[in-house]
């Protein structure tokens, strides 16, 4: 069953198209990232789901019901980490927790939801002393209050230092591990890349790709980089390895090979190194990371827009 | 009906910035001051004529002032994505504001009350209790026409100023209403040869709220500001009900259309 979906959804601002015939599918229990550049629609999309903006077109259901007739009904399901949310300054961190606590009629413990997104010594603090992070742990704690069948993260790493981003993916991970459903839009692709089941990559607010991250190397054609430590690299090696299919650029440095090509050229590569006299003293493989993934399905629709 | 939980939360809100202690305070001091003045002569102001008059001008400026930033600084700051992620609905969120903001002036009402009635007390002056909570009833009907006229105003601004702009103009409008009324009838007899009969002008300056709280005054045996008309007394309960009703409802239209 899909705990999200969008089914043509057209968001337009006056003559901008803010979203452009948006089909989605987030299934139950997955832990969904939606990529994109900024002003591409990511956030656009998560305010229809939550009914703060209405589509021009489309329909956009969670957990079943509809964003716009049913919004009390997800919302009771769900949690929210908003973007562009503020504190109430004067109040503490307890008393925020214990309004979303009253709010879904709630048991949850204040000292624990605190403890688990690390700011156990903050309770009694007003809020509008907290930095950005600590502010963005305490709306996480408040996401994760009721334990929410779905929990709808927009740019949950938003001014979190390296600790405070590994702690947001542990906890997305053991809320996954208890059967909820994770979707979240970020723009650090090493988060995204860790946690993630799929992905989607929302380009000028269309989907230009949807997969798990190998599915969308593999449809993306950005392959590995080979690296390969010769004993004398010889001008016959480099002509060599040019010609094995698959191989998009071949850089040297010194008695170093760096290879371009796709998976499947890999021992290809070292063959026609041996083949051509060579002596492999070393070699490694790196593959495409999502940063390469995400620069190629934006740069390539760049192009296409701008051809 | 979660309205209770977002007005206990911006309650509690309310008090940490000292909106109800200022308001409070302030009430208390107006009423010491003009209890003070209304028991100094020789006739002796009834304590209900003195706190009705007090109310007729504080209370709206209050109320007004309280509720006027309530959505345009949530909806601008982004303090209402973090309520209206919960289960609350976009008129959940307005009815618990205004309730907050309700409570607020109510208490300011109170203290002013509170502090009169103990001056009339020390000097010796009749305090007639009936009569005092026959006011504070209808201080609160008169507060929540504003809180409500004022959500109706700004359910729509992201601007603090154009909310303040349009909450101190609308009670301006309605205290120099009548005059509103007279300018409009001579300019319809001269400009457009229309004649109105005094008689309906009269009868509509209970139409804004400041005039239907003294029209209801009436009905208690309280006249602070003499008026005329035709209007029997106690319509000005039902306009002053109008107003909070028609008010809140239209301010919960406008907040269900706006994109946050």
């Amino acid at each position: 069953m899909a705990a999200i979906e969008l089914a043509g959804v057209t968001k337009r601002y006056g003559d901008v198209t803010a979203l452009h015939d948006l089909d989605l599918q987030v299934q139950s229990g997955e832990i969904y990232g939606f990529l994109g550049p900024n002003g591409a629609g990511k956030s656009t999309t998560i305010d229809i789901l939550l009914d703060f903006v209405r589509p021009t077109s489309g329909t956009a259901t969670v957990l079943g019901h509809d964003a716009h007739d049913e919004s009390l009904a997800i919302r009771q399901r769900i949690g929210v980490l908003p973007e562009g949310f503020h504190v109430y300054e004067r109040l503490t961190a307890r008393q925020h927790l214990e309004f979303a606590i009253e709010s879904k009629d709630a048991d949850d413990d204040v000292e624990a939801l605190l403890e688990r997104v690390g700011i156990p010594e903050a309770a009694d603090r007003k809020a509008g002393g907290f930095s950005k992070g600590m502010q963005q742990r305490l709306a996480l704690a408040i996401a994760l209050v009721g334990d929410p069948d779905l929990l709808i993260l927009d740019e949950p790493s938003t001014g979190l230092d390296p600790n405070g981003a590994r702690e947001m993916r542990e906890i997305i991970t053991e809320e996954a591990a208890r059967g909820a459903t994770i979707f979240f839009s970020s723009h650090i692709l090493e988060q995204v890349e860790a946690v993630c089941d799929r992905v989607g990559i929302l380009q000028q607010g269309e989907l230009v790709a949807q997969d798990t991250i190998r599915g969308l190397r593999e449809a993306a054609g950005t392959g590995a980089t080979l690296t390969v430590t010769v004993k004398a690299l010889t001008p016959d090696i480099v002509e060599a390895v040019e010609d094995v299919p698959g191989v998009t650029s071949v850089d040297t440095d010194r008695d170093v090979l760096t290879v371009s090509a796709d998976d499947a050229s890999k021992t290809d590569i070292l063959d026609a190194i041996e083949a051509a006299g060579g002596e492999v003293v070393d070699f490694a493989t790196r593959e495409a990371s999502l940063d390469d993934v995400f620069a190629a399905y934006t740069n390539d629709r760049d192009e296409e827009v701008s051809a | 009906m979660t309205w209770p939980v977002v007005a206990r939360r911006d309650l509690r809100a309310l008090h940490a910035d000292n909106s109800l202690a200022v308001f409070g305070g302030f009430f208390a001091l107006l009423a010491a001051v003009l209890a003070y003045g209304a028991t100094n002569g020789a006739g002796v102001t009834p304590l209900p004529t003195a706190l009705a008059l007090l109310f007729m001008f504080a209370v709206p400026l209050a109320a007004g002032t309280l509720t006027h930033e309530a959505v345009p600084s949530a909806v601008a700051s982004g303090r209402v994505r973090l309520t209206l992620s919960l289960p609350h609905s976009r008129s959940t969120f307005l009815a618990g504001a205004g309730a907050a903001r309700l409570t607020t002036t109510l208490v300011a009402v109170v203290a002013a009350i509170v502090v009169a009635t103990v001056v009339y007390a020390l000097r010796g002056a009749p305090v007639p209790a009936l009569r005092v909570l026959a006011v504070l009833a209808l201080a609160a009907l008169l507060a929540a026409a504003f809180v409500a006229a004022t959500l109706a105003f700004t359910a729509r601004s992201t601007s603090t100023t154009l909310a303040a702009a349009t909450t101190f103009g609308f009670f301006a409008l309605a205290l120099f209403w009548p005059i509103a009324l007279s300018l409009v009838r001579v300019v319809l007899a001269g400009q457009f040869g229309v004649q109105v009969r005094l008689g309906l002008t009269d009868s509509l300056v209970v139409a804004s709220p400041l005039y239907a709280y003294v029209n209801a005054l009436t009905v208690v045996g309280i006249d602070p500001v003499a008026t005329t008309g035709s209007v029997p007394d106690g319509v000005g309960v039902a306009v002053l009900l109008a107003w909070t009703l028609v008010g809140f409802a239209l301010a919960s239209r406008r907040f269900a259309r706006i994109e946050l």
